[in-house]
């Protein structure tokens, strides 16, 4: 600490050139030879840098506000000349026409004195009368922002606002129709022959509220209709239920998993809190259930309906965590980002939706955690990452990085041949001479490391030791390594770190030198800031060879609930509607659902003895009524298409199925999602 | 006002002269900001760092402005930006002329005092006022004392140490991170 302080002291002294001769060179000696006090040095530096900054920033803060005030005065000025001027050339022209009245009537001074009063009078009214006839432009200005829910939503929490600002000319008019044009306007006076009128409207939400389709029905006789299908068909569902894919994750850092219909969540680190809303620590257990085959989705007993609305999905989950078979939930704040599969084109206007089980179904509702009130950001660019890199130690690691000429023999040959070739290219290369011209004797060690990236390439070389000339020779020599087969763990290319000692022996007495001095090699830096611009570039050009375009068209939100999830939009529908009502012969109970062949949506029915009730559905879409029924114990299934139009009456031909046959049955009607 | 008269200006030390005569730049920045999809108060902030920069670059013994004034000050504004907005194509990099990787090199080098000026305005005012005092203004710690009322100017000089190691601190975690 008190060393510190002289070292300080001694720095300001050099700095503000109080030494003598002899102690600057010691100063500057001491510089090249004890590391510790250098890096004292450059830190210091740096920090005086900082607060010369704040000097700087106070001096070009004044600098701007003078050069304002010049401004404003050449302006001010400029104005004051223009007025003069113009005073002047007025003055001027009444001079001259008045002069020859004066000429005229010079005979009686007095009396041309009095008349020339009203004259000026006269031309004042005239003016008056001229500017209230006078026509002047009349510009309404129009500024909406407009929130993009869709990006919004994609963007997770961060709310995308356009700017609009339409100018629309409304025309010429005169002070008298304007007023009576705009009477909430009277006040605003033409400045330029111009009144702008403002307008201002708050947030619109672009393209988001579907207008519902036209519903007439004002009878909502809900608790008649016995919607409820008969318990054993629940039992059976529940039965069936999809079984859900766990994985196991650390709950300490974030990390990104796929699931086996290429659902891909990201979850961040320390997200997932108890009951208690203690933190779970360590590994904790994700269950994801995916539904994206209409099959599971039927078997589920998964409808796509928002309250009375009808939804069109890109894919259901049913997330869950638990640790130890206590259950987890996410911490306030935290969300977890979903990446939807979906192996079709792009569907726009996709939004989350949050699922409520109650009674016998699903209810899906719109997620509203995005609230328009959070900052406004314009976000040009989202960058994931998809894969965290894994560093393996050369000694575990199932591949070693390969040195050329070595890549013959077991692995541990091939490391001892890796390590003979490294030392063999060091030996070579490292300028002994330069120990010499140091005055170095003795034993010297430096501690070199560097890392063997996924291309086979010596990255991030540092060097320990006691001197910096001799830290950045070794470095140099590292960076001689020429280009390695890259180690391999489980398949995949890994970065492997190599830490190696350097030694050499000077002829003359070892020193005592404890204090060492580490260099990074800093051009590692900037390679990888490229490598990293080019891996992206490349993906992005590359896109359609690598990856297939089933794993770029995702649908990716972030949810800040676990449960039922699903991606969805609702249907715009530009057709008409009808209240879709049948009869059905032998339901038994059946619990009927209505598969769309249009798009991807199912719709629940309420049943009344054998009267089914889908509610208001668009006219003359393609439908497939699929109906589902249990007698004794017995599975029994119908498949019907049909149109949605006025129908009464429909039969069924039922089949006696066991669970595995309905299974099939329904996974072939899977072709009609897409 | 010619860029040598300017130039006059920073050698005799009139900073705030040469900073007023370089603000006549501005609404080109200014420009060049908005058209990079900037705001008034970004070009404004941009302009103010490219300034310093210069100046930095102007005190170095080793510099010489080889362009004008406003080629410098437009090169570094829009690496500046670019810096904020963290947006750098390959292609640019690739693309970019001899003396616009100096002036890359200036920006990128800005940073870390960008970062101890950050450290500094963390600290305690009076902290701020005491380093101000001592390493701007250079007063010694015997007025120090009798300015900020400290009962020495043995007390003067331990508080300066500690804010100075205090920022280095919090300049060494910032930057870490």
């Amino acid at each position: 600490m008190d060393n510190h302080i002289q070292y300080i002291d001694l720095i300001n002294q050099y700095l503000n050139k109080e030494l003598s001769n002899a102690e600057v060179l010691a100063f500057k000696n001491k510089l090249k030879t004890d590391a510790e006090f250098n890096t004292i040095y450059q830190e210091h530096l740096i920090v005086l840098e900082g607060i010369k900054r704040t000097q700087l920033k106070a001096e070009i803060a004044f600098a701007k506000n003078s050069y304002i005030q010049l401004k404003w005065i050449k302006i001010i000025g400029l104005i004051s000349v223009v007025a003069l001027v113009s005073i002047l050339a007025y003055n001027l022209l009444l001079k001259t026409e008045t002069t020859p009245d004066l000429e005229h009537e010079n005979q009686n001074l007095i009396e041309t004195n009095i008349d020339s009063i009203p004259t000026i009078d006269k031309v004042e009214t005239l003016k008056q009368i001229d500017s209230s006839k006078k026509k002047f432009v009349v510009i309404k200005k129009i500024e909406t922002q407009i929130i993009d829910k869709e990006r919004t939503n994609a963007y997770g929490g961060i709310t995308v606002i356009y700017d609009t600002i339409i100018i629309k000319n409304l025309g010429y008019f005169t002070k008298s129709e304007f007023d009576l044009k705009f009477p909430k306007y009277k006040s605003l006076k033409p400045i330029n022959d111009t009144v702008v009128i403002n307008e201002k409207t708050a947030y619109k939400s672009g393209k988001i509220e579907e207008k519902s389709p036209i519903i007439t029905n004002t009878e909502t006789k809900v608790s008649t209709i016995q919607d409820i299908p008969n318990k054993s068909l629940i039992s059976f569902y529940n039965s069936v239920k999809k079984q859900p894919e766990i994985k196991t994750i650390n709950n300490e850092k974030e990390t990104t998993i796929t699931f086996k219909e290429g659902t891909v969540l990201t979850i961040p680190a320390k997200c997932f809190i108890d009951t208690n809303g203690k933190l779970a620590r360590g590994n904790i257990n994700i269950e994801v259930t995916e539904y994206y085959q209409l099959s599971d989705m039927l078997l589920a007993n998964l409808t796509t309906m928002s309250d009375d609305k009808q939804l069109e999905t890109g894919g259901m989950l049913f997330v869950k965590a638990n640790k130890k078979g206590k259950e987890l939930r996410l911490k306030s704040g935290n969300s977890i980002r979903y990446k939807f599969s979906s192996n079709n084109s792009k569907k726009i206007d996709m939004q989350l939706f949050l699922g409520e089980e109650n009674k016998d179904r699903v209810n899906w509702t719109l997620d509203k955690q995005v609230e328009p009130t959070t900052t406004t950001t314009e976000v040009h660019e989202v960058r994931f990452v998809e894969e965290e890199i894994v560093e393996v130690p050369i000694n575990i690691i199932e591949e070693v990085p390969v040195f050329p000429g070595c890549d013959t023999g077991t692995n541990t040959e091939k490391k001892q041949c890796f390590d003979k070739a490294l030392s063999k290219l060091i030996s070579k290369n490292f300028n002994t001479s330069l120990a010499e011209d140091l005055n170095l004797t003795g034993k010297h060690k430096i501690r070199a490391s560097f890392k063997i990236d996924t291309n086979g390439e010596v990255v991030d070389i540092q060097a320990r030791a006691a001197n910096t000339e001799l830290a950045n020779e070794a470095i140099r020599v590292l960076k001689l390594i020429p280009k390695l087969k890259p180690g391999i763990q489980r398949g995949k290319t890994v970065i492997v770190p190599y830490w190696l000692p350097i030694n050499f022996t000077v002829a003359g007495s070892t020193k005592n030198n404890p204090s060492l001095i580490t260099v990074k090699d800093k051009t590692s830096f900037e390679k990888k800031f490229e490598a990293q611009l080019n891996n992206r570039d490349s993906v992005n050009s590359t896109s359609t060879n690598v990856i297939t375009a089933k794993s770029v068209s995702r649908y990716a939100f972030y949810g800040s609930k676990l449960g039922w999830i699903n991606c969805d939009r609702f249907i715009r529908s530009n057709t008409n509607a009808i209240k879709f009502k049948l009869k059905i012969k032998d339901a038994n109970g059946a619990d009927v659902k209505m598969v769309f062949k249009s798009y991807n949506s199912i719709l629940p029915s309420k049943r009344n003895n054998d009267n089914y009730d889908f509610g208001t559905v668009a006219v003359n879409e393609e439908v497939i009524l699929v109906a589902i029924k249990m007698i004794d114990d017995k599975l029994f299934l119908g498949v019907k298409n049909a149109t949605t139009k006025q129908i009464s009456e429909l039969q069924f031909d039922y089949k006696e199925v066991s669970l595995d046959e309905l299974k099939t049955e329904l996974q072939k009607l899977n072709s009609n999602f897409d | 006002m010619s860029d040598q008269n300017i130039l006059e200006f920073f050698k005799a030390g009139q900073r705030d002269k040469a900073f007023k005569h370089l603000y006549n730049l501005y609404p080109k920045i200014e420009k060049l900001i908005l058209s990079k999809g900037g705001k008034k108060a970004d070009a404004s902030d941009v302009f103010q760092e490219a300034l310093i920069i210069l100046n930095r670059n102007l005190e170095k013994a080793d510099f010489k402005l080889t362009a004008s004034f406003y080629t410098y000050l437009y090169s570094v504004s829009r690496f500046v930006w670019k810096d904020m907005q963290n947006k750098f194509s390959t292609q640019e990099l690739y693309d970019l002329k001899d003396n616009e990787v100096s002036h890359f090199h200036h920006v990128l080098e800005e940073k870390k005092y960008r970062f101890a000026e950050n450290a500094f305005r963390e600290l305690g005012e009076r902290c701020q006022q005491l380093l101000q005092l001592f390493y701007l203004k250079r007063i010694p710690f015997k007025e120090i004392a009798v300015t900020m009322q400290f009962k020495s100017e043995k007390i003067a000089k331990n508080q300066k140490y500690k804010c100075l190691k205090k920022a280095k601190d919090i300049f060494h975690q910032n930057y870490q991170s």
